[in-house]
């Protein structure tokens, strides 16, 4: 079988060491190593109850009875299993590549990677691949079968057409009952009122939203001595210019851009990494792990 | 406008070039795929009008820099007199300075400076809008001619170099009288010269004059100097600062003392042709530093003893043919006679002797003569006139005075009385002394020039051997050529006229020196008699452009015959009575310029324009003109580098570290 460009072998080896937690209090079906908002049986204490009748007699804890003649529940700490969802923007524009590789592949690694942590820590993971031709989803398992099929989907999707990141976002929301992982990888070239109202939803919901952003090197700095003709990859439009004359305008708008969307998504608790392409992915996958555990304790 | 190298000019097309490589960057542009269209879209809509225009500017400048580059390298005569003249003048006059030194080359030019004159002028006319009259005045006799070909200028036998001097005061008075004539309305003067300093005599009165009235004329006349200066290349001359022949047991010969000069102050030999009797014969002097002075003798056979002749000295062509050579005459030996008035019986004798030691060889003769009865009459076939201790009466100084003034030389020793004066020019002071083992010595003497010239052979007359214990100084303006270690005179020349008044300040008698040995004595007497006896030569020397002289006269050396300004080429003449020679003046080897400030000055309120002439190679950034293009020029490259700093600095900015 030939060996998929996003799969690192060696880079899921090292990621392996680390885990993936949740920040915020995750629903799942199983029980697992992520806090759940309810009560349950875990080695974890919570508090202790009046016992109510339909309780449970086997959590009265006698020890208090006899010492108060009352009868108390000793409650624990549910602890349950993660359920990730993967966005991967498959739009025209994360096709675009500088000298450290495409955004898209970026994208794939990263998708891939932490696929692979999660569903080798137990936890469920899904992927959603969309753009505004092609919509492909799988909800979340924990299974390696299922890790495989996500594979799959990255190995055979491309990226192209215009983004629906705003629409797709706004479904996720709407579709995911329960408090999960939401890890949107994107570029996120749209507009950003839209997209942000999208994400909006998504927090508004109590999901725990990790938005990582591929900017590649020459996005930011625009530096070309020569005219170019730039072609747009989500429509094919071109236009002229002499980037020398509009560096800094162009600068300015994007710069404004940026702060503007981190500020905006900070400011919605969300978890925002600006994915660098020429910083290379396994850096940016560890801290992320890395704060993500300081973050948990 | 003129260019002086119009074939330059094809290369403003040029000027295109940045627009072009604009237009090849932006048709050769790559097509790049790009995922943040939008703010590009963004920044295209919000590039400003400022942006766009400093674009252009750039452009802008980077075409003129190569315009003006192209309009320096064709050298443009600007200004009203070579150039862009909005109205014509009525008349032009063209002051052509013809001089000997006109016939330098600049460094790396092939022409010299009166071809490279004159080639502007007709360039210069050629602009001119309408027809002015042309009046040329020449330096050879500063006549003002109408002409009606600019072109004519070109015509070497009317208005080529000579080996004259020129008058620039005496061609602009000849300019102003012609104005005054004939009315020539408004005019210009146009005036090519090298600017030699001799030629325009900065400190004449008459420039004052000329400029009052040039300024109070109806009509309007401006001044344009064409100033042929600009680095000579590398140059000697030649010359004969004396001629003298004598017999000798087996002919005679001829005594040529020679000045060469040279530009630069390297160490060479130069080789000097001597021409006599078409016989040539060449020898090599060696010049270190800039000049030098030496004797050569010519021998001639005996059986020429009484003949006269001419001949010519000369030196390769070099930087100025102009003084390469010079011409010569000679005639019989003359007799050398001695007068001597002397008191005391003993130096009388002695002095009779050293004057003529050996007459019946060398034509010497000496005698005796009393100072109280002189006439001019006794002393007019003497060439040297010896005064020792006799009183003069009022008679006899005066025959003296005059027979000084026609060229005659006279040595005088001191009398011993103090404060007697002699022909209004020489006061004697008091006698002084010193003791039994001291003496007077001579510090320093001129061995270039004079009496104590060094022997043809280059030796030194032993003037440091001269010992002294009696002197009696004298007071007066003369030129001291030898004097005491204490600065005082030894012998002091007094110039009288033509001829010269030499005072020695002590006796030829053991109780004052020991010029009794006569090793200097002899000489000195000898040559005090040749210069003396120049007056009685019917060689007549005089400068180039000396019309009288050779009235009558036809040319016997080598040069045009036919020229109707016989005088502007040097050469030996000949009439009825004697040799005339005309060589270049001696002011004409003078380097001294008038420039700038001097220049102004002597034009004073009236109209100048100086244009320095264009040259060819290195010369040619020196104009005028070159300068402002030069500063407009850099001044588009400053902007242009500006312009382009700012684009850079704004290329240097980068999205902030908070934003990533």
């Amino acid at each position: 079988m030939k060996t998929k460009e996003f799969i690192d072998p060696e880079l899921f080896a090292r990621l392996s060491r680390l885990n993936l937690e949740a920040k915020n209090l995750m629903h799942g079906p199983f029980s697992g190593r992520h806090k759940s908002p309810n009560k349950g049986s875990s080695i974890e204490f919570a508090e202790y109850r009046k016992y109510v009748p339909g309780d449970d007699i086997r959590k009265i804890d006698w020890r208090i009875y006899a010492r108060s003649d009352r009868y108390y529940v000793k409650e624990f700490e549910a602890e349950t299993n993660l359920r990730c969802y993967i966005v991967l923007d498959c739009s025209g524009s994360m096709s675009f590549e500088g000298k450290d590789g495409s955004k898209f592949d970026f994208g794939r690694k990263i998708a891939a990677s932490i696929g692979h942590v999660l569903t080798e820590q137990g936890d469920t993971v899904g992927l959603t691949a969309f753009n505004s031709r092609t919509f492909k989803q799988v909800p979340p398992r924990s299974s390696g079968k299922h890790l495989r099929s996500i594979y799959e989907i990255l190995d055979v999707i491309k990226a192209d057409g215009k983004t629906a990141i705003a629409k797709v976002l706004h479904d996720l929301a709407a579709s995911i009952q329960k408090r999960a992982l939401v890890v949107v990888i994107s570029d996120f070239f749209h507009d950003v009122e839209p997209m942000l109202k999208a994400l909006q939803h998504l927090a508004h919901n109590k999901h725990d939203v990790t938005l990582f952003h591929l900017i590649d090197e020459e996005e930011v700095k625009f530096d070309f001595n020569q005219p170019y003709s730039f072609v747009d990859l989500e429509g094919g439009s071109t236009m002229l210019a002499d980037p020398t004359t509009i560096r800094n305008q162009y600068l300015q708008a994007f710069g404004g851009y940026l702060k503007t969307f981190k500020e905006r998504a900070l400011k919605m608790n969300m978890d925002y990494r600006l994915a660098m392409l020429n910083e290379g992915c396994e850096d940016l996958l560890a801290k992320f792990l890395m704060e993500r555990i300081e973050g948990g304790k | 406008m003129t260019f002086l190298e119009p074939l330059l000019l094809w290369g403003l097309p040029l000027i295109s070039i940045p627009v072009i490589i604009h237009l090849m960057n932006r048709m050769r542009h790559k097509p790049k795929k790009w995922a943040a269209m939008e703010f590009l879209f963004m920044a295209k809509r919000s590039s400003t009008k400022i942006s766009n225009l400093r674009n252009i500017l750039i452009l802008l400048c980077r075409c003129l820099v190569i315009l003006f580059f192209i309009l320096a390298l064709a050298r443009p005569l600007a200004g009203s007199f070579l150039g862009w003249s909005v109205t014509a003048p009525d008349t032009i006059y063209v002051l052509l300075d013809r001089s000997a030194s006109m016939g330098s080359v600049t460094v790396g030019a092939e022409k010299n400076r009166l071809e490279k004159g004159i080639e502007n002028i007709i360039e210069a006319a050629k602009s001119i809008p309408g027809t002015p009259q042309y009046v040329v005045i020449d330096s050879i006799d500063g006549k003002a001619r109408s002409i009606n070909d600019i072109n004519l200028l070109k015509d070497e036998l009317l208005f080529g170099l000579t080996h004259t001097q020129a008058d620039i005061t005496a061609m602009l008075n000849s300019a102003l009288m012609y104005a005054i004539d004939n009315k020539t309305g408004n005019s210009e003067v146009w005036i090519v010269s090298d600017m030699q300093k001799t030629n325009w005599q900065p400190s004449s009165e008459n420039w004052k004059k000329l400029m009052t009235q040039f300024n109070g004329l109806d009509q309007k006349m401006a001044f344009k100097v064409l100033s042929m200066g600009g680095e000579s290349a590398e140059n000697a001359s030649i010359k004969i600062v004396e001629n003298f022949r004598r017999n000798t047991p087996d002919g005679s010969e001829i005594q040529l003392t020679l000045e060469i000069r040279k530009s630069d102050a390297e160490a060479r030999e130069i080789p000097v042709t001597f021409s006599v009797n078409e016989v040539e014969s060449t020898k090599n002097f060696l010049v270190d530093g800039q000049s030098l002075t030496v004797q050569h003798t010519l021998l001639l056979e005996k059986s020429l003893n009484e003949e006269s002749g001419f001949g010519l000295v000369s030196i390769p062509a070099d930087g100025n043919l102009q003084d390469n050579e010079f011409h010569f005459a000679f005639e019989p030996a003359p007799e050398l006679k001695a007068s001597l008035a002397v008191k005391d019986s003993n130096r009388n004798e002695f002095l009779q002797i050293a004057s003529a030691p050996a007459p019946e060889v060398f034509k010497q003769s000496s005698k005796s003569i009393k100072a109280d009865s002189l006439n001019k009459k006794q002393l007019q076939d003497t060439s040297l006139l010896v005064i020792d201790g006799v009183e003069i009466n009022e008679k006899s100084e005066t025959a003296i005075k005059e027979f000084i003034e026609e060229g005659g030389n006279v040595l005088l020793f001191p009398s011993g009385r103090n404060g007697e004066t002699y022909f209004n020019t020489v006061t004697l002071g008091e006698t002084e002394s010193v003791d039994q083992k001291s003496q007077y010595r001579l510090a320093r003497w001129d061995e270039d020039l004079g009496p104590f010239v060094k022997s043809p052979s280059g030796e030194s007359l032993p003037l440091k051997n001269i010992a002294v214990k009696q002197r009696q100084t004298a007071s007066g303006k003369g030129q001291i050529l030898a004097n005491y270690e204490d600065g005082t005179g030894f012998l002091t020349r007094y110039n009288i006229g033509n001829g010269q008044l030499y005072y020695c300040s002590t006796l030829v008698d053991n109780n004052w020196s020991n010029l009794v040995r006569g090793s200097v004595l002899v000489p000195m007497l000898h040559r005090l008699q040749k210069e003396g006896a120049k007056r009685l030569s019917s060689i007549k020397e005089t400068s180039c452009g000396d019309n009288t002289a050779i009235e009558n006269a036809k040319r016997i050396s080598n040069g045009p015959q036919t020229s109707a300004k016989q005088s502007a080429a040097a050469g030996v003449f000949q009439n009825e009575e004697s040799l005339i020679v005309l060589n270049r003046p001696d002011n004409e080897d003078n380097f001294a310029y008038v420039e700038g400030e001097e220049l102004q000055k002597l034009f004073g309120a009236v109209s100048l324009n100086l244009q320095e002439a264009v040259q060819r190679e290195d010369d040619s950034f020196k104009t005028k003109l070159w300068t402002p293009l030069m500063i407009i020029l850099f001044l588009f490259f400053l902007i242009e580098g500006w312009l382009t700093k700012r684009q850079k600095a704004v290329k240097d900015n980068a999205l902030p570290e908070t934003v990533l």
